[in-house]
C-alpha cells in the first residue's frame, strides 16, 4: 500500500521506526553490556550504558560453575540432527503429497494438517509415557526423535513443490529416472529457498525449546543450554544473573550468525506460509 | 541420464517383460506410501497416539508411580469444581485475547509503516530489530526479562521512578503480572506477525490501488476498501497462529512467575504440567489437557466461522 507522505511526514515515519527498532533491541543490548561488567558494577542503579571496566569474569563463572560448553554442544548436536532428519522426512512426504497420485492422499494430508491446530504440549503426559516406554527418558534421542516430524515443514514444502512445473519431471520420467533422481536433480535445486526457510524455522524452534527438555532430560551430561541456564538461575537466585546473562549472550551467537546469512530466506519463508492458501 | 534412457527405450525387450519386472516397478504402487511412511509413522506415534491417549487417561485415576484405575467422569466432576482450573482458564484466556489483539494491530501498523517508508536502510533495520527477539530461546528471554523487571535492581523500575512514577513490583503484583507477560510475549513474537503482514501487504496487486486512485479514492478509502479486504486472509492466518501459540503459553509463567503471585498467572498448560509432574496425578492432568484442547478447538472453529463474514477471498 503506497501511502504518499510529505517529506516531513516521511522523515517522522523513519524516526518513529528507528526509535521503535532501538527500543526493541535495547533489552538485548542491556543484557550483553551487563554480562561484560565486573560484578560490582552489574545492576547498578542508575544502569551504566557505557561501562568503564570490561571483564570476562561472568563468562568465566558460567563456564566453571556449570558444564556450559558441553551443554552448548549438546544443543548444537540435537538441533543439527533434527534439522537434517526432519528435512529428509518432510521432503519425502511433501514430494509424495505434491506429486504422486495414490488412494487416500488427500485424507492423509488433511489428517496431518489437523495436527497443526492441536497443540502438542497438551498431550505432554502420554508423550512422556511413550518416551518412557521406549526407554528414551534422559537421552538426547528423546528430544530428537519426536521432533523429526515437523508438520509445518511438510505443509510448506508440499505447497512449494506444487509450484514447480511438471514438464521437467515428465521429461526425466520418460528418461527412466526414479523418484530419488527426480527429487535430487529437479525438485531440490528449485526449492532451496523453501528448504532454507524450513531449516531455520525448525532449527530455531529446537535450539530454543525449553518445554520438552524440561520434561525428558535430567542428567547434567545430556542437558541443553537454555534449560541449563534456567536451572542455574533457579539454584542461585537473582545474585547469579551476571553469569546467566553471559550465557544468554553466548546463546545469541549462533542465532545471529544464522540470521545474518539467512535473513531474506527466513522472511520469504515465513511470509510464504502466511499467504499460501 | 538421457542417453541411457533413450537407449533403454529403443531396446525392444524392455517393454515386454511383465514376469521379470524390475523390483522398482513392482514396488511402484507402494512408492507414495513408502515416501510418506516415515512422516506418518512419527506423526501417529508422537502426535496422534498421545492425543487419543490424553482423552483416555483423562478418565483414569493414575498416580505417576502407581497403577491406573478407571475413574469414570470423576476427574471431570472435580475439574468443574476446581477454582484453580477456573483461574488458569481465565488467565490463559485474558493473556491470549490481549496478545492476539495487540499482535494484529501493532503488526499491521508496523507493516504499513515499513511499506510506506522509501528508505531501504530503515526497512532493513526495522525488519532485523523486530525479528531478532523471535530467534532467541524463550527460556533465555524469560530469564532476561525477569532481570529487567526485577523490582530491586531492574532498570525498568529505575527509569519509571526517574520519570516520577511509583512502579509496583511488576512480577509480584496480581494486577500487573499478566500485562507484563503480555509485553514479554509481544516483544518476542511480534516480528513473525509483522513479517506475515508485510508479505501479505506486498502481495496486493498495485493495479488495485491505481484503479482506486483513478476513481478518486482517498488514502482512507483505499485502506478500507482495498488493503483491508485483500489482507484479510493473511490476517485470519495471523490471528489463528498467534491464538493457538498464546493459548499454550507455558515458558513465561514457568520461569518468571511460577504461576504466582497466588495463582494469578497460572496458565492451562502449566496447570497440566503441575498436576501431572508435581502433584503426580496423570489422570487429572490429562483432564485439564482435554479441557484446554476442547476450548482451543471450539475457538478455532468459531474463528473460521466468523471469518466468513469478514475474510475476502479472491483468486487472481
Amino acid at each position: 500500500m503506497t501511502v504518499v507522505f510529505s517529506r516531513l511526514g516521511r522523515w517522522l515515519l523513519n524516526l518513529v521506526l528507528i526509535v521503535a527498532s532501538i527500543a526493541m533491541v535495547l533489552p538485548i543490548v542491556y543484557t550483553v553490556i551487563t554480562s561484560l561488567e565486573p560484578s560490582s558494577q552489574q545492576f547498578k542503579i542508575p544502569p551504566e550504558w557505557i561501562p568503564r571496566h570490561l571483564t570476562l569474569q561472568s563468562y568465566r563463572l558460567i563456564f566453571t560453575s556449570i558444564p556450559f560448553l558441553k551443554e552448548i554442544l549438546n544443543s548444537l548436536f540435537i538441533t543439527a540432527c533434527v534439522i537434517v532428519g526432519s528435512t529428509i522426512v518432510s521432503v519425502l512426504a511433501a514430494y509424495s503429497f505434491a506429486r504422486l497420485r495414490f488412494r487416500g492422499s488427500s485424507a492423509l494430508f488433511v489428517g496431518l494438517l489437523v495436527a497443526l491446530m492441536v497443540p502438542t504440549q497438551i498431550s505432554a503426559i502420554p508423550e512422556f509415557l511413550i518416551i518412557k516406554h521406549l526407554s528414551l527418558i534422559d537421552s538426547r534421542s528423546s528430544i530428537i526423535i519426536p521432533a523429526l516430524i515437523q508438520v509445518f515443514s511438510v505443509f510448506l514444502l508440499r505447497q512449494h513443490f506444487r509450484t514447480i512445473p511438471r514438464d521437467l519431471e515428465d521429461a526425466a520420467l520418460i528418461d527412466g529416472a526414479g523418484h530419488f533422481l527426480i527429487i535430487r536433480h529437479v525438485i531440490l535445486p528449485l526449492s532451496w529457498p523453501a528448504i532454507a526457510a524450513v531449516c531455520i524455522v525448525t532449527g530455531q524452534y529446537i535450539w530454543n525449546d525449553f518445554f520438552w527438555p524440561n520434561l525428558f532430560l535430567s542428567s547434567q551430561s545430556k542437558m541443553v543450554a537454555p534449560l541449563a541456564l534456567v536451572s542455574f538461575s533457579d539454584a542461585n537466585g537473582s545474585g547469579a544473573l551476571g553469569p546467566v546473562f553471559a550465557g544468554v549472550s553466548i546463546m545469541l551467537v549462533p542465532i545471529l550468525i544464522g540470521f545474518i546469512f539467512l535473513q531474506r530466506r527466513l522472511t520469504e519463508g515465513v511470509g510464504f506460509a502466511g499467504v499460501s492458501r | 541420464m538421457s542417453s541411457t534412457g533413450l537407449r533403454r527405450l529403443s531396446q525392444p525387450h524392455s517393454r515386454t517383460a511383465p514376469p521379470t519386472r524390475p523390483l522398482m516397478s513392482r514396488l511402484a504402487p507402494a512408492v507414495p506410501y513408502l515416501f510418506i511412511s516415515p512422516a506418518y509413522l512419527l506423526f501417529l506415534v508422537f502426535i496422534g497416539l498421545p492425543l487419543v491417549a490424553t482423552i483416555v487417561i483423562s478418565f483414569l485415576d493414575w498416580p505417576l508411580l502407581g497403577d491406573p484405575h478407571g475413574n469414570g467422569v470423576a476427574n471431570y466432576t472435580k475439574l468443574f469444581h476446581d477454582g484453580v482450573a477456573l483461574s488458569a482458564l481465565r488467565n490463559t484466556f485474558i493473556f491470549t485475547a490481549v496478545t492476539t489483539a495487540a499482535h494484529l494491530v501493532l503488526a499491521l501498523a508496523l507493516a504499513l509503516g515499513v511499506q510506506a517508508t522509501r528508505s531501504r536502510v530503515v526497512q532493513y533495520i526495522t525488519r532485523t530489530a523486530f525479528v531478532a527477539p523471535f530467534l532467541m530461546s524463550s527460556g533465555v528471554v524469560a530469564l532476561m526479562w525477569g532481570g529487567l523487571l526485577d523490582h530491586d535492581f531492574g532498570p525498568i523500575t529505575y527509569y519509571l521512578q526517574q520519570l516520577g512514577f511509583h512502579p509496583p513490583d511488576f512480577l509480584n503484583s496480581r494486577a500487573w503480572v499478566i500485562p507484563c507477560l503480555v509485553v514479554v510475549d509481544l516483544w518476542q513474537t511480534i516480528g513473525i506477525t509483522f513479517i506475515i503482514m508485510l508479505v501479505g501487504l506486498q502481495s496486493i496487486p498495485g493495479v488495485l490501488y491505481e484503479a482506486a486512485r483513478v476513481d478518486g479514492a482517498s488514502w482512507w478509502d483505499r485502506f478500507v476498501h482495498v488493503t483491508l479486504p485483500m489482507l484479510s486472509p493473511t490476517a485470519l492466518f495471523a490471528i489463528i497462529v498467534s491464538f493457538i501459540g498464546a493459548f499454550q503459553i507455558f515458558t513465561w509463567m514457568d520461569i518468571m512467575t511460577d504461576g504466582g503471585p497466588g495463582n494469578s498467572s497460572l496458565s492451562m498448560v502449566q496447570y497440566v504440567y503441575r498436576s501431572a509432574f508435581r502433584n503426580f496425578q496423570l489422570g487429572y492432568g490429562s483432564t485439564i489437557g482435554v479441557l484446554t484442547l476442547v476450548v482451543l478447538l471450539l475457538f478455532t472453529i468459531l474463528q473460521f466461522g466468523i471469518s466468513r463474514w469478514w475474510v475476502h477471498y479472491e483468486r487472481m
